[in-house]
């Protein structure tokens, strides 16, 4: 009995695709909700412009198919191309970041908890309003420092993805956190984001 | 409507497909020859600085500017060095776009590609590779031969003791017609000039002197040696007559 298309890995689902484009659809399936979270913080546009977004990464993924490098993971392949999708769409619309009015609790908590030791927070801060904070401060940071950050904290990934997807060797990718993270803080402290 | 429904709808519709595996493999080619060519070229033009400065008459570079380090910023062929400065950021910038290449560290590419420029370089110089490249600017790039000829200018410094140019004439008397870098004709006294070069005085011979100013049209020689520079003079009128193409050295 033929397996099902979501139990294959994501190699064997590119080489299915590449042979019948149905099977693409496993893969746009797995990486939808990821990709458009990643795309909503990265760029802060509101819903239809995120779907205009992932639908042309995903069509591009797919016509790029035979260029995937077996090195990558898929999903670090996946990354890299819709933040330069995301990235191009910015640069061609000139759009202003608009804050994004949805926050994810527990994958914005992970940034919380890198940044608590270096931030002094209130254990009763609610919530809620310390990720509509911390987002906010996200969107004050420069663009290389927004991603490394987002990509670090909030996608969880090792530094080797990062510098795979942004392109930039490793250590660059080390110092350019260390930056942002200072950057983070600076911004936080100055805007008394987490004094109150 | 799913978002995976939407784009195999796009796919079917607007019958997009897969770009064929050949053609990322001639991309990548591509790209791989774009560093490869890059490298050549930025290591030709190292191979042109080396003659240069393995050329360059250190001696009279000293006499003219007083000073070693003076000499060499101002004999520094900065176009060639800015041209392979351009190069090895070209080649550092294309590497960075290759499969692995964001991975390597920026100094180590830097270094990588002025050490692989540096070599390649050598290999070409000791080969002569680079010396057509040089002789088809000198003969056919306009600009290239006017900044040659400011290079060589230089040389051309009776009030600091030094005069470079091609003997046109020849007297017994121990007096030659020499016609310097900057087109002037000066008769050059060689009574008690040490020749630093084997063989005898030719016509249309290339020489660096090493003297002294008598007034706008003498000079007295001290020492006398061999140009080593390609220089092609242009065909100058001599007493109404057209010189004919220097000799090559």
């Amino acid at each position: 009995m033929a397996k099902k298309p979501q139990t294959h890995t994501d190699q064997a689902l590119v080489q299915l695709s590449l042979e019948n484009a149905d099977h693409f659809a496993a893969l746009v399936d797995r990486y939808e909700k990821k990709l458009f979270r990643y795309i909503r913080r990265l760029s802060g546009l509101d819903e239809q412009s995120i779907e205009d977004i992932l639908q042309e990464s995903f069509i591009k993924i797919y016509t790029h198919l035979n260029n995937f490098d077996t090195d990558l993971k898929f999903s670090t392949w996946a990354y890299r191309i819709t933040h330069n999708e995301t990235v191009n769409y910015l640069r061609k619309n000139k759009r202003v970041i608009t804050l994004p009015l949805e926050t994810d609790d527990e994958e914005t908590g992970r940034l919380i908890d890198v940044l608590k030791s270096e931030i002094d927070l209130e254990e009763e801060a609610k919530h809620k309003e310390l990720v509509d904070r911390i987002h906010k401060a996200i969107h004050m940071l420069p663009k290389n420092y927004r991603e490394v950050l987002i990509l670090r904290y909030i996608e969880d990934l090792d530094y080797q993805e990062i510098s795979d997807i942004l392109k930039m060797p490793m250590g660059t990718v080390a110092t350019t956190l260390n930056r942002a993270k200072k950057k983070f803080k600076q911004i936080a402290e100055k805007n008394h984001f987490f004094s109150e | 409507m799913k978002l995976s429904d939407k784009i195999l709808e796009k796919i079917k519709k607007e019958n997009v497909t897969p770009k064929p595996r050949w053609y990322f493999v001639l991309m990548h080619f591509l790209l791989g020859m774009a560093v490869f060519i890059s490298m050549v070229v930025g290591s030709l033009a190292v191979a042109i600085v080396i003659r240069n400065f393995n050329l360059t008459d250190w001696e009279l570079a000293h006499q003219i500017t007083g000073g070693r380090i003076k000499s060499v910023v101002v004999v520094l062929p900065y176009l060639w060095l800015a041209f392979i400065g351009l190069v090895i950021l070209i080649a550092d910038r294309l590497f960075i776009h290759t499969k692995k290449g964001h991975r390597v560290k920026p100094w180590i590419i830097a270094m990588g590609t002025i050490l692989g420029s540096i070599v390649l370089g050598t290999g070409f110089y000791y080969s002569k590779l680079d010396q057509p490249i040089e002789n088809i600017l000198r003969e056919h790039v306009q600009i290239y031969k006017e900044w040659e000829i400011k290079k060589h200018e230089i040389f051309a410094s009776p009030d600091h003791g030094v005069l470079a140019g091609k003997i046109i004439k020849i007297d017994p008397k121990n007096e030659w017609l020499i016609v310097d870098f900057k087109g002037k004709e000066w008769f050059i006294n060689i009574q008690n000039a040490e020749l630093k070069f084997k063989g005898e005085p030719e016509l249309y011979m290339m020489v660096g002197i090493m003297g002294e100013k008598i007034d706008d049209s003498h000079f007295e020689a001290h020492h006398i040696r061999l140009w080593k520079k390609t220089f092609l003079l242009p065909p100058m009128p001599l007493n109404g007559e057209l010189m004919p193409p220097p000799p090559a050295f």
